[in-house]
C-alpha cells in the first residue's frame, strides 16, 4: 500500500519519476483521483512554502508545477469517468501586456494557479487591451493578472485598467500585477489592487481575495 | 563634439582607480544607456542599431546633454551584438530577436522572445548535437542573410573608430567592446528558462558535459569579438543562476566553475571585465572572492543588496550599482538623489565603487541627471 504521505513527500522532495510511479500505484489501488489531486496540491503547496523560506528556488517551483501537470495527465482518463468535474476556485485571466514579451514568471504563475485549482485563461505575451477586455467579458473573470518587465509595460497596464473601467468591468474584477520590477509605485500607477514579484505569493493573494469574496 | 573637462581626473583615470580599489577624485557614475537617445534626439531605434555614425552622434549628444558621465557606449555596438554569428544570447542567428525596422517599427526597442515551452530553439537532443557537430550547427544563417554578413566588417571598423574616439578624444572608457556568454546562461536562453530548469533536474550530467566541451571555445569567441572592435572591455553577464532562479547546489555544480574560468582567463589576458549580474546574487556574493583582486567590476541591479556586497567584497572587487531602473521613469530627482547619497554614504569609503543603473529607454532625463550630479557633488572624496 502506498500512503498519502509518500506521494506528498515525493513531490516535496522533487522526486519526479517516483511521484509518477506513486500516482499510478495509488490509482491502481483504487484511490479516488480527486484525492490524489489533493495530495499533489499539498506537495506543491509545501514546495511553495519552502520557496518562500528560501530553502527552495524557482527551479524547484517549476519542477513541482511540472510534476503536478504530468500527474494530472496520468489522472485525466480516470477523472473523465466521473460525471461531475470539480469546481474551480475562481476564474483568472492572465497575460503579459502590450509591448512586452517577457513571460518566464507569468508561465510559472499560470502553472501554480492551475495546480491550486483555478480556471486560468492565459492570453500569452504582448497582449492588446481589447483582448483582455473581451476575455474578461467572455469568461466572467474574477481576477485579471497583468505581467510585465519593461517600463513600457507600465503604460500598457494603465491603459488596460482604463479600458476595464470604460467597459464597466473594473468593479467586477480584482487586478494583480506581476514581474520582477513591480512595486507599490507600479501598482498605484497601473491602478491595480495588488502586486507581486513572486509567483507563489501571487497565487496566495488571489486565493485570499476569493476566500473573502 | 568636444570632451568635457571640468574635474581633476578624466573618466578613464577615475574608472581605473575605482577598479583598482582606490579612491579617485569622486565616485564614478555610469548610466547604462542603450536606446534612451531615441526618446529625446532625432534618431530612430533602427538607426541606433544599423547606422554607427548616427548612433555615435546620438550617444555623444546625450553624453553632453547629461553633462558627462564615466562610461559610454560606442555607436554601432548594438549591431555587432545582434549580428554575431557566434553563440550568444544577443545574436539573431540563434534567437528570436525582434529588432527595430525588421520585425518592429523603426522607433520600437529590441526585445528577445523567450523560447516557447513546446518548441524551443534548442531541443534536448541538441546537447549531443553541439558535441557531435559544433555549436554553429544550431545557427540559422538565413535569418540575417548575406547583406548583414557583408555589413558586419564595415560596421565593425566604425565601431572600432567610435571606441577609440571615446577612449582618446573624450577620455571615457567604453562599455562592452566584446562580450561572451557562460554555457549555463546560453542553455537557459536557448532552451527557454522553464525547459532548462527541468533539464537541471533531469539531465544535469549532460549540462556539465556540454559546458566542459564549450567553455574554452566561448572564451575564444569573446576574444574574437573584442578584436573586431579594437577595445579592451569585456562583458560577462548572467542573470539566471542567481537566487531568483537556482539553488546554491546547482550554482556550484553548473554555473560557478565555468563563470570563474572565463572571468579569470580574461583578466589574465589583460581585459577589463565587467561582470553584469542582474537579479539577486546576495546569498552567493562570497564566491566572487575567488576571482582576481582589484581587476574587475561587478554590476548589480536593485535585487542584489549592494551594502552586503560592500561588506563582503569591498576589499576585493569594485562594485557598481544599484538603482532600480524603473525609478528613472517613475521616480523624481529627489528620490534618486536620496538613494545615491545612501549608496555613497555606505559604500564609497576606500574606493571600489561606481554608482550606476540600467536606464530604461523612456526614462526622464532629469532623473538620470540627478544620479550623475549627485555623484559629482556629494560623491567627491575629500582627502
Amino acid at each position: 500500500m502506498v500512503t498519502k504521505e509518500e506521494l506528498i513527500q515525493a513531490v516535496e522532495e522533487i522526486e519526479e519519476e517516483k511521484s509518477y510511479s506513486l500516482v499510478k500505484a495509488l490509482l491502481d489501488e483504487g484511490t479516488n483521483p480527486k484525492e490524489i489531486i489533493d495530495m499533489l496540491r499539498k506537495g506543491v503547496e509545501t514546495v511553495g512554502e519552502r520557496f518562500n523560506k528560501k530553502e527552495y528556488f524557482l527551479t524547484e517551483l517549476v519542477m513541482a508545477g511540472e510534476i503536478f501537470q504530468q500527474s494530472a495527465k496520468i489522472l485525466e482518463t480516470a477523472m473523465k469517468d466521473e460525471a461531475e468535474t470539480s469546481e474551480s476556485l475562481g476564474v483568472v485571466v492572465v497575460g503579459t501586456v502590450k509591448g512586452d514579451v517577457h513571460d518566464i514568471g507569468k508561465n510559472i504563475f499560470v502553472t501554480l494557479l492551475q495546480a491550486a485549482g483555478f480556471e486560468v485563461h492565459d492570453l500569452g505575451v504582448d497582449i492588446a487591451v481589447e483582448k483582455f477586455i473581451s476575455k474578461v467579458k467572455e469568461t466572467k473573470a474574477d481576477i485579471v493578472a497583468y505581467s510585465g518587465l519593461l517600463t513600457v509595460a507600465l503604460e500598457s497596464m494603465k491603459e488596460t485598467t482604463e479600458a476595464l473601467k470604460s467597459a464597466g468591468l473594473r468593479e467586477k474584477v480584482k487586478i494583480i500585477i506581476g514581474g520582477l520590477p513591480v512595486d507599490e509605485m507600479w501598482m498605484k500607477e497601473a491602478g491595480a489592487d495588488a502586486y507581486t514579484d513572486n509567483a507563489f505569493k501571487g497565487v496566495k493573494i488571489i486565493t485570499n481575495w476569493l476566500r473573502k469574496g | 563634439m568636444e570632451p568635457i573637462k571640468e574635474e581633476p581626473m578624466t573618466s578613464v583615470e577615475r574608472v581605473m582607480t575605482a577598479i583598482a580599489l582606490k579612491e579617485p577624485d569622486r565616485v564614478p557614475v555610469w548610466p547604462l544607456i542603450d536606446y534612451l537617445p531615441v526618446s529625446y534626439y532625432d534618431v530612430t531605434a533602427q538607426e541606433m542599431v544599423e547606422d554607427p555614425d548616427k548612433a555615435q552622434e546620438a550617444y555623444e549628444w546625450i553624453y553632453h546633454k547629461l553633462g558627462g558621465y564615466d562610461i559610454a557606449m560606442a555607436g554601432g555596438g548594438m549591431y555587432m551584438m545582434h549580428v554575431n554569428p557566434f553563440p550568444d544570447i544577443f545574436s539573431m542567428y540563434y534567437l528570436d530577436w525582434r529588432l527595430p525596422g525588421r520585425m518592429l517599427g523603426q522607433k520600437e526597442f529590441p526585445q528577445l522572445v523567450e523560447q516557447s515551452l513546446d518548441d524551443p530553439f534548442m531541443k534536448v537532443s541538441d546537447y549531443d548535437k553541439i558535441i557531435d557537430e559544433g555549436f554553429l550547427r544550431l545557427a540559422n544563417f538565413k535569418r540575417a542573410g548575406i547583406k548583414d554578413m557583408t555589413k558586419l566588417s564595415k560596421i565593425g571598423a566604425k565601431v572600432a573608430e567610435n571606441t577609440e574616439r571615446w577612449w582618446n578624444h573624450f577620455q571615457v572608457p567604453t562599455f562592452s567592446d566584446g562580450g561572451t556568454a557562460i554555457p549555463f546562461e546560453l542553455f537557459s536562453v536557448f532552451r527557454g528558462s522553464t525547459n532548462f530548469m527541468k533539464d537541471i533536474y533531469r539531465i544535469p550530467e549532460k549540462i556539465i558535459e556540454v559546458s566542459d566541451f564549450l567553455v574554452d571555445n566561448l572564451i575564444l569567441m569573446g576574444e574574437y569579438g573584442i578584436s573586431m572592435s579594437g577595445g579592451k572591455t569585456l562583458i560577462v553577464g548572467a542573470s539566471r543562476a542567481s537566487s531568483d532562479f537556482i539553488s546554491i547546489k546547482h550554482f556550484e555544480e553548473l554555473f560557478w566553475p565555468y563563470f570563474k574560468k572565463m572571468v579569470t582567463k580574461y583578466v589574465k589576458d589583460g581585459y577589463i571585465v565587467q561582470m553584469h549580474m542582474d537579479t539577486d546574487w546576495t546569498d552567493r556574493l562570497h564566491y566572487f572572492k575567488e576571482l582576481p583582486k582589484g581587476k574587475l567590476y561587478l554590476h548589480m541591479d536593485e535585487r542584489t543588496d549592494i551594502f552586503k556586497a560592500k561588506e563582503i567584497l569591498g576589499d576585493h572587487i569594485c562594485i557598481q550599482g544599484n538603482l532600480k531602473p524603473s525609478l528613472f521613469k517613475l521616480g523624481t530627482p529627489t528620490m534618486i538623489e536620496k538613494q545615491v547619497k545612501e549608496i555613497i554614504d555606505k559604500c564609497a569609503e576606500g574606493g571600489g565603487l561606481f554608482v550606476g543603473a540600467e536606464i530604461p529607454d523612456d526614462a526622464k532625463l532629469e532623473n538620470v541627471k540627478a544620479m550623475i550630479d549627485t555623484c559629482k557633488t556629494y560623491g567627491v572624496y575629500r582627502k
